[in-house]
């Protein structure tokens, strides 16, 4: 190996260590690709993270890719006018718990229409994903995020997070129908949750003994429920509206597939509700 | 058949609300009856008890309506939201369907396919105690593909708004006071009127009867000549 005057690699037991040399030179690597992207360059956790990503072996998250879901993050935040989701990717990609880089350009590419506008709805809902996923890093849980279980295959099993240390699973939701309609649209969202844990084609059971612990997530958009402080105020407002019932098939829900969810997040402005099976006896 | 790529979205809402509920509950196979059989004259939101138990046509419509009602009399509840839910149950899939037929395209040949909607969602709720709302959460972009295909997008998206049409019929029959449509525009391309129709790209709302016999004869869904609109 041919060392430049001047250019200093390190101790002489690390010059000799040419493993070493190859893991300085893709921190080198590392730092460029988060300075030509405008990354946080200078921080150097984040640095060491982006560079184990580089380097993954099964998985490599190559400058390529990584170009690729900057564009489409500035695309995105540009039809909407913030650098909302530049950040939260660059928030993931800079966390060792966030497990699935690998998934963020496809993720990415669900948020635009097949003419390659941005959907809005579909954006609110990836971030949602996104956001949420971030919140259970905080629980302290390696999370892969957005996640297509057998991706290609009829059944593709997609879950919005996997709870690697919880063995869970969470289906998390963004209803955004306004007006007159909107507490019907929280409803129906809730009942999209029970059905992604009931419904076979949607989540198989093979993957459900794996990860058998369920949890919801329902960020209201909508306006409803502005003024929801307390788990019971939820419950109560799903039993007036007499669509819990006993037996599957007569009524929308029963109290058994409520009760399946280890933890019901309902997201109100800042305030998170969590609802636990109790809640609903 | 064509599989569409869905993503968990909210697309649209359609919802009547009602002040009393007596007529409802007076009338209560009528207004189920009609529920179905505009479905079936449109083959939207088709019954998923029917298709299970091989309702094919308008005929056995009076028998379906009787098995469910005897199926839901036993259990406590208002019958009719029981029965709602009971007709988009399916026993198969454990889980509710909104079975809905498609046209779209394999090749260059239009293909003609039911669709089994598992994302949306079609009930009723109560308000101190009384039926108080028909709700239809539309969570996937089936009918309202465009594909650069103005054939298939007319006959997708006019029979759906036939459909919607005859449900204004239905609940204002059945004195429903309020409705409300929110609609996502990236579903619809040309828009969404107040009412819930989906707009075409000179901002019309076109029904499938204005369009049908001008359709080619492999795009036509038959049983709309064949059913008579229960609620005219």
């Amino acid at each position: 190996m041919k060392i430049k005057k001047g250019v200093s690699l390190g101790s002489l037991e690390e010059v000799l260590d040419g493993e070493k040399v190859v893991q300085g030179l893709g921190k080198v690597r590392t730092w460029e690709i988060a300075k030509i992207h405008d990354l946080p360059s200078t921080n150097t956790d984040f640095l060491s993270v982006l560079s184990s990503r580089i380097s993954n072996s099964s998985n490599p998250f190559t400058k390529e890719t990584i170009e690729e879901v900057l564009v489409r993050a500035e695309i995105l935040d540009e039809a909407v006018g913030s650098t909302q989701v530049k950040n939260i990717i660059t928030e993931l990609i800079g966390d060792a718990k966030f497990i699935n880089h690998e998934d963020l350009l496809t993720n990415l590419n669900s948020c635009f229409s097949g003419n390659g506008i941005p959907d809005l709805p579909k954006l609110n809902t990836q971030l949602n994903e996104f956001c949420e996923g971030q919140y259970w890093i905080t629980r302290g849980e390696d999370i892969k995020i957005s996640k297509e279980l057998n991706p290609g295959q009829q059944y593709n099993n997609e879950v919005d997070g996997l709870l690697l240390n919880s063995n869970g699973i969470l289906e998390a939701k963004y209803p955004h129908v306004a007006g007159l309609n909107a507490i019907n649209n929280v409803f129906s969202n809730l009942e999209s949750i029970i059905g992604k844990f009931t419904t076979e084609s949607r989540l198989t059971q093979f993957w459900k003994n794996i990860y058998p612990k369920r949890y919801g997530q329902i960020n209201i958009a909508n306006g409803s429920f502005s003024n929801l402080t307390e788990p019971s105020e939820f419950v109560q407002a799903v039993r007036d509206a007499g669509i819990i019932g006993s037996e599957p098939g007569l009524s929308f829900f029963t109290k058994a597939e409520l009760q399946s969810l280890e933890e019901l997040h309902i997201l109100v402005g800042d305030r998170r509700i969590i609802i636990t099976p109790q809640d609903w006896d | 058949m064509e599989q569409i790529k869905i993503k968990e979205v909210d697309y649209g809402s359609w919802g009547w609300y009602f002040d009393e509920d007596k007529k409802l509950l007076l009338n209560k196979k009528e207004f189920f009856k009609s529920i179905i059989l505009i479905s079936l004259k449109y083959g939207i939101n088709l019954s998923t008890f029917g298709i299970e138990n091989n309702l094919k046509s308008a005929e056995n419509v009076d028998e379906v309506v009787d098995r469910i009602f005897d199926i839901v009399a036993d259990s406590e509840g208002n019958p009719l939201l029981k029965a709602i839910n009971y007709n988009f149950y399916s026993m198969k899939f454990s889980t509710r369907i909104m079975a809905s037929v498609i046209y779209s395209k394999e090749g260059s040949m239009p293909v003609k396919y039911i669709y089994n909607d598992f994302f949306s969602m079609l009930f009723c709720t109560l308000k101190k105690e009384n039926l108080h709302s028909f709700f239809y959460n539309l969570r996937s972009n089936a009918f309202g593909q465009v594909d650069n295909n103005d054939m298939l997008f007319y006959t997708n998206t006019t029979r759906f708004n036939s459909y919607i049409r005859s449900l204004h019929q239905l609940m204002q029959k059945f004195d429903a006071s309020l409705f409300d449509c929110t609609f996502t525009e990236t579903n619809s391309p040309f828009g969404i009127s107040k009412k819930g129709y989906f707009l075409d790209k000179d901002d019309e709302c076109i029904f499938y009867e204005d369009i049908y016999d001008l359709l080619p004869i492999e795009l036509r869904y038959t049983p709309m000549e064949m059913i008579n609109n229960p609620m005219v």
